[in-house]
């Protein structure tokens, strides 16, 4: 080959070059031409300026444009019924990933100094979904502080006008309204903590379940989230408590956290996992800092035939 | 999405040079997404298949218009070519002396030569140049091989520089 015809085709090369999409033997053979060529070093200033003048003419969609693109789909799925289980919950997760945080209870009274209570109101919903639940009728008490004891009983104590306190088992369902109301309103996030610790023994109840999954994806202390997903363990094969190991991945920014969902999940190895989990799991290689996270997220991808590509 | 959707948008004006035809583009993509989603198997990451269906989408567009030869975005009037996409809003222009090293004849110059590819070469040059793409990315995306995109991309590029040649 003439070195004009060198010349000619490693020219052809020098855009590749400069996207870094040659192949280790084309680079090298590449460089060390233009390192014995000044009009080849020349031409890949060209092709520099080039690119730049290229990178000139992008049109970046402006932010009007891309609101009224986003209020486009928004409007067509608001009238558009889900059309598959799936598809709900992706429109549910889409909805919003960040993590809620708690509503306020409402006008609460602090009764003691140093103590935090969670606000009683009436009209309990027993049969109702979690988040529309509230307190027992107790006229205005306040859970004050919870302990279980040694008979496998729960102690309660309620402030009304005066301290009460109430005790029975996590399967009556009084006591049991009063602690998926500590657990969901509670100031004092340690309350919450034993609150949650206490539930978790009566979380094959599907209310209990309700108020767990609740905690793991809203609560703001993540001591409290960490206990609601011991309390899920057992029940990680349940699609619903799998949607919400999907949304601790995605969104919790405690990696304790994720490290304790991926390590839910890794138990599961071999066993049929659900969509969103495994959607999750591949967004998690792209975005997850933490490499033993990212380890294990491989791992579930690799045991389940699903691709773990990284780009 | 909200991480997505901005690259699908972006994808689409500069490959349909079109605001109109890119909301439509962005719309029909994510729509897609929405009813397919229970057919997505997982054997690439959401991002490939979203991409995938945007390029697809943009595509056909692509094709259809150098097939019907209807609304160039490149139009040629008596007092000079005009590009529709000058009408849109470009946000850094103004205050980008990058941007304002090159004269409007460069930059014409250059949209016309990207108005030149074929539809292929066009999605992936865009796809490397402007999205940033890898090419074994672009190959999952447009379904073809690694190889098969870089020999798609030499011949852009060689275009581009045929096109362009010598500036100042």
């Amino acid at each position: 080959m003439t070195e004009q015809n060198t010349c000619t085709a490693l020219r052809g090369q020098l855009a590749l070059l400069l996207y870094g999409e040659l192949s280790f033997d084309e680079e090298e053979r590449v460089e060390s031409h233009l390192d014995a060529c000044p009009d080849c070093r020349q031409a890949l200033e060209h092709q520099k300026m080039l690119h730049d003048a290229i990178d000139a003419v992008a049109v970046t969609p402006s932010p009007a444009l891309l609101s009224r693109c986003r209020e486009d789909v928004a409007d067509w799925l608001d009238r558009k019924e889900p059309v598959s289980g799936l598809a709900a919950r992706w429109k549910q997760l889409t909805a919003g990933w960040k993590i809620q945080f708690l509503r306020p209870a409402g006008a609460v009274a602090l009764l003691a100094v140093g103590f935090f209570a969670a606000k009683v109101t009436p009209g309990l919903n027993f049969g109702g979904a979690y988040q529309a639940m509230s307190l027992g009728n107790f006229g205005g008490a306040q859970v004050r502080n919870v302990a279980a004891q040694p008979d496998g009983s729960v102690r309660i104590v309620l402030d009304e006008t005066r301290q009460r306190m109430v005790s029975g088992n996590v399967e009556d369902l009084q006591i049991r309204a009063l602690l998926m109301a500590a657990a969901k309103e509670a100031n004092d996030p340690g309350l919450r903590a034993q609150t949650v610790t206490i539930l978790t023994e009566g979380a094959d109840a599907e209310d209990v379940r309700q108020a767990l999954v609740f905690a793991l994806g809203n609560d703001q202390n993540a001591d409290v989230r960490l206990k609601a997903m011991e309390g899920l363990k057992r029940f990680s094969g349940d699609p619903i408590v799998q949607d919400a190991l999907a949304r601790v991945l995605l969104s919790d920014s405690n990696t304790g956290m994720r490290t304790q969902a991926i390590d839910v999940l890794t138990a599961r190895q071999g066993q049929a996992l659900d969509r969103q989990i495994v959607g999750a799991l591949q967004e998690m290689m792209n975005r997850e800092d933490d490499s033993y996270v990212r380890e294990q997220c491989q791992r579930m991808l690799h045991s389940i035939k699903a691709s773990a590509e990284i780009y | 999405m909200r991480a997505y959707d901005q690259s699908v948008l972006r994808l689409a004006m500069n490959l349909l040079r079109s605001p109109e035809d890119a909301r439509d583009a962005y719309q029909e993509t994510f729509l897609r997404v929405y009813r397919n989603l229970h057919d997505f198997r997982f054997d690439c990451s959401f991002h490939t298949w979203l991409y995938r269906i945007a390029t697809n989408l943009c595509l056909d567009q692509l094709r259809k218009r150098r097939v019907r030869r209807e609304e160039p975005t490149v139009l040629t009037t008596p007092e000079g070519t005009l590009d529709r996409m000058d009408a849109v809003t470009e946000e850094r222009v103004e205050g980008d002396p990058h941007r304002n090293l090159y004269s409007g004849q460069i930059r014409k110059r250059v949209k016309e030569s990207l108005s030149q590819l074929t539809p292929r070469e066009r999605m992936v040059f865009e796809l490397r140049h402007y999205e940033g793409l890898r090419l074994r990315r672009i190959g999952e995306v447009l379904g073809t091989t690694e190889e098969a995109a870089k020999n798609c991309l030499f011949r852009a590029t060689q275009k581009m520089r045929t096109a362009l040649g010598e500036f100042a």
